[in-house]
């Protein structure tokens, strides 16, 4: 593709069309999340092939009139001739082919919708061309067939028909195969499971195709803009020399790390880093970009805030808070009490682990660790709580709850991970590992062991363990200092309770109300909760003592507490 | 009910609760909270009760007690129908699970934060389709077992509750959530069919 710089050839006006050119704000659910995208890199000058979209309200249309009603073609065939003055090629034609990737614009990929297909407007006639042109007949058939068999199983299912080799039907039959999948009973069946049933349509996106396999200099990728894993502030990703995104996405060939890609080709890493600030920069948050290089020219085609672990929430939040690109209420706002808890969970140390000798092995069904000695029954748990007990049973009943309140874990010999053991303890918020086996557990009655409730092991003795101290690691105490100058809960830990006097307001939640008014200081378990939590700020509590500050700090803030 | 329902409700109540509280014992029963507390003090003095720091609980002499009566009470009643009703609960209590844990954790095996509500409001409508089913059991428990008719009301409560937007009655331990609600039942009609939960555990219906 040899475009011309976004926004130089204005598209005509079209009803049922949209150019994705950068020129005007499009919504999201008029074009559909990846057009949207493809129109935000272009309005901000960045280098996106160009493309153009079917609406959702042509969807309406087309599914009104029961097919693609000719005034719809009419404007498919202009906005094709769009894209033909803006690439200086020609649909169909022998000398310059122009080839274009058919996508739908669900918000999400759903089951049973038709999602993507690659070099449209290939015929035997192009291909030869395309081999001329390049020098490398290889990469010609490769494309050819690459559509053939795409075009074949996704818009052609019964397999009968040949790939047509006139370039309009194939495009017709794509876009049409594109909205005929809308209503298969795979996505509808799936809509309805979603509560996505007020969505009206799909978009169709009709797009330049850039030649990641082009040659040697061609290739593409993924990039993070931050380590979405570790929360580090590098860039993180990785790239396919030579190849379309598909086949990074489908795994036949494993990708490098994304700093081979400075080594190759240093100028467009530079460019890629570049633009993915510049689009964080504008996002507000950390990006998940997809790239393709053709001949040593970037090319962006797809951008959209990325996924995160706990960890790297935290760090993200911290780090656009320091940059000022985000507010400290924004940076609170995302992250939440639940990503706060799992940073702050326990884990084994790794050389005790080493060294460990597990005594059994289920299904793991509630995260955490804890050590203590085996007994056997409920009544057991609650006689000798004092000591630090684990409750292993066969199976666990309703009246078993009073034992599973006193042990620090619960095991169990049979059941999975939706068993009654399971639910409770995840509600209690207590490490739990069921499904040991038969006669596997009432053996080590009295016995010290340890539980790793996400792992599902158990261990013999004490191990030890090492936890995130909320007072050491950086982004969390930034995170608890910008929290406390907006909560208006004060929150303190465990051990501030005997200076306070602070009073037990236990675990049964039915009476938490009434036993937290008037009340100056409180901690107990319902405490370790958001409900919790939300529930003392309402009562008008001043100091709450909590096991950790930073998940209550968060579930007490105006915007998640109330008030 | 004759004084021997009374006596075996309360009794039986807080054998399948472990924990039993004046006041949980009225959200479920719907008896005043006064005669539940001269109740609890008449079953500590035959020693069936004690009081401990969480609750009231059942000594090993109050299970006893609890068992003979169940057992007696299951001679008056229609044995084959009650039997039918535990298989048909049995049948609901897959779907029940596994709706209980997507209210827990998303497909990844990752806790539901709740931020997510069409994700929520998903889990909350497969659990109004279930209490269809669970509505008409306990229904025709009731009639066939008038000592259990409680159950039909708390499950009914519970999905209210739900439904108003109160996530913690979906599965929260301790309060009347639907899972709470649902095991109690699930023990009771192992109970009145003369099962014991080890048995039915390692049948694959009872874990």
């Amino acid at each position: 593709v040899n475009a011309a710089p976004a926004g130089t050839s204005i598209a005509p006006p079209l009803r049922w069309i949209s150019s994705l050119d950068g020129t005007q704000t499009l919504s999201r659910e008029l074009v559909g999340g990846k057009a949207w995208s493809i129109n935000w890199m272009r309005s901000l000058g960045l280098p996106v092939p160009p493309a153009v979209t079917l609406t959702t309200e042509a969807y309406v249309r087309a599914a009104a009139a029961g097919g693609l009603p000719e005034e719809l073609w009419k404007e498919v065939v202009a906005a094709m001739g769009y894209l033909e003055d803006v690439t200086g090629r020609r649909f169909g034609s022998n000398s310059t082919p122009l080839l274009v990737s058919v996508r739908s614009g669900a918000a999400q990929s759903m089951p049973g919708m038709m999602d993507t297909i690659l070099n449209l407007g290939n015929t035997a006639q192009t291909c030869e061309s395309l081999a001329a042109q390049t020098g490398d007949p290889e990469f010609a058939n490769r494309t050819l067939s690459m559509f053939q068999e795409q075009y074949r199983r996704l818009v052609m299912p019964d397999g009968a028909a040949e790939v047509p080799d006139d370039v309009w039907r194939q495009l017709r039959g794509a876009v049409e195969a594109v909205f005929a999948s809308w209503n298969s009973p795979r996505a509808k069946t799936y809509r309805q499971h979603h509560g996505l049933n007020d969505l009206a349509g799909t978009s169709v996106t009709i797009q330049a195709m850039v030649f990641g396999n082009y040659d040697e200099n061609s290739g593409s990728g993924v990039l993070f803009t931050r380590n979405p894993s570790t929360g580090d502030p590098q860039p993180f990703g990785q790239w396919l020399r030579g190849s379309q995104g598909e086949e990074v996405v489908s795994g036949r060939k494993s990708p490098s790390s994304i700093s081979t890609l400075r080594e190759a080709m240093p100028a467009v890493y530079a460019e890629l880093v570049k633009t993915g600030e510049l689009l964080e920069l504008h996002a507000r948050d950390i990006q998940d970009i997809e790239f393709t290089i053709e001949r040593g020219r970037l090319w962006m085609l797809q951008a959209r805030s990325a996924k995160r672990s706990a960890r790297a929430a935290a760090e993200f939040a911290v780090q656009l808070g320091h940059e000022g690109m985000i507010g400290i209420d924004e940076a609170l706002r995302r992250v939440t009490p639940d990503h706060a808890r799992q940073i702050l969970r326990p884990r084994l140390d790794l050389r005790a682990l080493q060294a460990a000798e597990i005594l059994a092995t289920g299904e793991p069904a509630s995260p955490g660790i804890a050590s203590g000695i085996v007994v056997i029954s409920a009544d057991d748990a609650v006689e000798r709580e004092a000591i630090g007990v684990i409750l292993a049973r066969p199976t666990t009943s309703p009246e078993d709850i009073h034992g599973m309140l006193a042990a620090r874990a619960v095991i169990t010999e049979v059941g999975g991970a939706a068993s009654h053991a399971a639910v409770v303890s995840r509600e209690l918020g207590c490490p739990c590992v069921v499904g040991c086996g038969e006669d596997s557990l009432m053996r080590l009655e009295g016995q010290e062991i340890t539980v790793d409730g996400a792992s599902g092991h158990v261990y013999r003795g004490r191990l030890s363990v090492a936890c995130v101290n909320e007072g050491e690691d950086p982004a969390i105490r930034t995170l608890i200092q910008w929290a406390e100058a907006t909560s208006p809960l004060t929150v303190r830990p465990l051990a501030a309770i005997d200076a306070l006097g602070a009073s037990d307001v236990g675990v049964l939640d039915a009476e938490l109300d009434s036993r937290l008014l008037g009340i100056r200081s409180a901690y107990g378990q319902a405490l370790e909760s958001d409900e919790g939590i939300v529930r003392a700020v309402r009562a008008g509590v001043p100091v709450v003592c909590v096991r950790h500050r930073l998940p209550a700090l968060l579930a007490a803030l105006p915007s998640r507490a109330g008030g | 009910m004759n004084e021997l329902m009374n006596e075996l409700g309360l009794l039986q109540l807080a054998r399948v609760k472990g924990l039993l509280s004046a006041e949980a014992a009225n959200t479920a029963l719907g008896v005043d909270v006064e005669t539940i507390r001269r109740a609890f003090e008449q079953f500590r003095a035959k020693g069936w009760l004690d009081y401990t720091a969480r609750g009231w609980r059942l000594t090993p002499a109050g299970r006893q007690a609890a068992s003979t009566m169940v057992a007696e009470e299951r001679t008056t009643l229609d044995a084959a129908g009650l039997r039918a009703l535990y298989e048909e609960f049995c049948g609901a209590n897959a779907e029940l699970k596994a709706t209980m844990t997507a209210w827990q954790l998303r497909a990844d095996g990752t806790p539901n934060d709740h931020s997510d509500k069409i994700y929520d409001q998903t889990v909350t409508t497969r659990l109004s389709l279930l209490h269809a089913s669970a509505d008409s059991i306990a229904e025709r428990l009731a009639q066939a077992a008038p000592r259990l008719a409680h159950y039909r009301r708390r499950l009914a409560n519970a999905l209210d509750k739900v439904r108003q937007g109160e996530g913690a009655y979906v599965a929260r331990a301790v309060i009347d959530s639907y899972h709470t609600v649902w095991f109690e039942l699930h023990e009771d009609l192992m109970a009145i069919n003369g099962l014991t939960r080890a048995a039915e555990a390692q049948a694959g219906r009872a874990q």
